[in-house]
């Protein structure tokens, strides 16, 4: 995340150039990034904002914060896919707890086939959706690229049966820090469900970096969970 | 690198693969972790004398690689002045308390002796604080008993609670800061060793209730001296046994 967030403490936040310094120390060649005032002042402001403040690094993708399209300014998913096809959108984020909507059919299932459809990846956190909703939207929506973000090292219960049976779901690592959790994902689903991610500015990238260069799985593998199933997913997205 | 905040074994609502002493020492070879000082997650739970027993297991099978906390419950205080000697004979080397699952006062009558007896043998209490409320307990009672070294868990847990445990922590020689924590906050080890220095913050990681490679890589690429890192992952810890061992 870029931008100045709501919540500041230790003035912990990071601009674009702050945010590709920090890529340089720890070798982290590109980043999928949203704005913080997407999630903390207004969705389409912010995003607006994150295209504006990354244009020219092409090592910067953009991930856009979206609401239920009723509410959100392109009001119709034509306009919605113009923007998207501008500005070069990868990805998606939804922060339903925090923004006021839940994810029900009715409120965002055209929204999720739209989505589906191009293969767009949608990066949500059970801790601000709910593990109902999310088994919910995935049954509606199988094919969804779901990318669980901010998870927690209590959460295997959740994850494991989602990974058996959709092939789309995929785990994002930086909180998901349970025993050997790793070697775990990796045992029962091989190595391409498991996606490398800083969560700057929250924490450090050498939390993750570290787990991955130091667990006990061929090397070819950690370079799919660094790097290649994140680069296949925003390859195949289809605006 | 010494892990002074582990465990052994299991916890009652969430799965990991492993947990037994032999799965923690596979994965301290593979990372380099000299030794751990570890708890038995069923002594912070239901039997805090069955877990002390597997702890001495596990101490026994590795003795330069596992040393022992032992844990208490306040629910049974007529066998504590027991269970610490008792323990204490088998080479344990600190006491762990968990207010926080036991659901007990730090400051509460029945953890006491507890303090006492760190105070008098000079050992390291290692208590489960979060929230601001533990901070501010834990500061007053380390100055009561100003001979034990108060290993304050977590450091609070929450942001909010770790920034004030610092500005507490600051003239109270006694207590530790302990980085265990699963949100490992970026900034706040840098932020830590500005305020007190290195001298007094321990590396912990809960392993195996959370895997210990994250906190490595926390603490490792941190923005602070290379001397700064070596007194946390290991110079501090190692002073705090060479106190007991004086002792």
């Amino acid at each position: 995340m870029i931008g100045k967030p709501t919540v500041v403490p230790l003035n912990n936040w990071l601009d674009a150039k702050k945010l590709s310094e920090e890529q340089e120390r720890f070798n982290i060649k590109k980043a999928l990034v949203y704005h913080s005032y997407s999630r903390d002042y207004d969705a389409y402001f912010g995003d607006k904002k994150l295209i504006e403040e990354i244009k020219g690094n092409p090592n910067l993708y953009p991930s856009w914060v979206l609401l239920p399209i009723d509410i959100f300014p392109t009001d119709t998913l034509d306009r919605l896919l113009e923007e998207f096809k501008i500005h070069k959108v990868k990805a998606v984020r939804l922060f339903p707890d925090l923004h006021n909507f839940i994810l029900e059919e009715e409120i965002v299932g055209d929204l999720l086939s739209f989505l589906e459809e191009l293969k767009i990846p949608i990066l949500l956190s059970p801790n601000n959706s709910g593990w109902k909703y999310i088994y919910a939207i995935l049954r509606n929506h199988p094919n969804l690229r779901l990318v669980l973000v901010d998870l927690t090292y209590r959460q295997s219960s959740y994850i494991f049966p989602l990974l058996k049976r959709y092939k789309n779901v995929y785990v994002e690592l930086s909180g998901y820090i349970t025993f050997l959790g790793i070697e775990t994902l990796y045992k029962r689903f091989g190595g391409e469900r498991m996606i490398f991610g800083s969560n700057l500015p929250y924490k450090s990238p050498g939390s993750t970096i570290y787990y991955i260069e130091k667990a006990d799985i061929p090397d070819e593998i950690k370079d799919y969970i660094a790097y290649k199933n994140a680069d296949r997913l925003i390859q195949e997205v289809k605006l | 690198m010494i892990d002074t905040h582990a465990h052994l074994g299991k916890w009652f609502n969430f799965y990991y693969d492993g947990g037994d002493f032999l799965s923690m020492i596979k994965i301290m070879d593979r990372i380099g972790m000299e030794s751990a000082w570890i708890s038995a997650l069923i002594s912070i739970g239901p039997d805090y004398d069955l877990g002390n027993e597997m702890v001495l297991e596990a101490m026994r099978a590795f003795p330069d690689r596992f040393k022992g906390y032992i844990t208490l419950s306040p629910y049974f205080v007529d066998k504590i002045e027991g269970e610490l000697k008792k323990r204490a004979s088998q080479g344990f080397v600190g006491i762990k308390l968990h207010p926080g699952t036991h659901l007990y006062p730090i400051d509460g009558v029945n953890y006491l002796y507890a303090y006492k007896y760190a105070d008098e043998n000079k050992w390291p209490v290692l208590i489960h604080t979060w929230g601001e409320r533990d901070v501010r307990t834990i500061t007053e009672i380390a100055k009561s008993y100003p001979n034990a070294i108060f290993i304050m868990g977590h450091s609070g847990g929450d942001l909010k609670s770790m920034i004030l445990a610092v500005e507490l922590a600051k003239d109270v020689d006694n207590i530790y800061l302990d980085l265990t924590g699963s949100a490992m906050y970026n900034g706040i080890i840098e932020y830590y060793v500005e305020k007190i220095g290195s001298e007094r913050i321990l590396f912990g990681t809960d392993f195996p209730f959370i895997d210990p490679r994250p906190a490595i890589g926390w603490v490792e690429s941190s923005k602070i001296k290379e001397e700064d890192k070596l007194n946390i992952l290991h110079k501090n810890a190692e002073k705090i046994l060479s106190l007991i061992k004086e002792n």
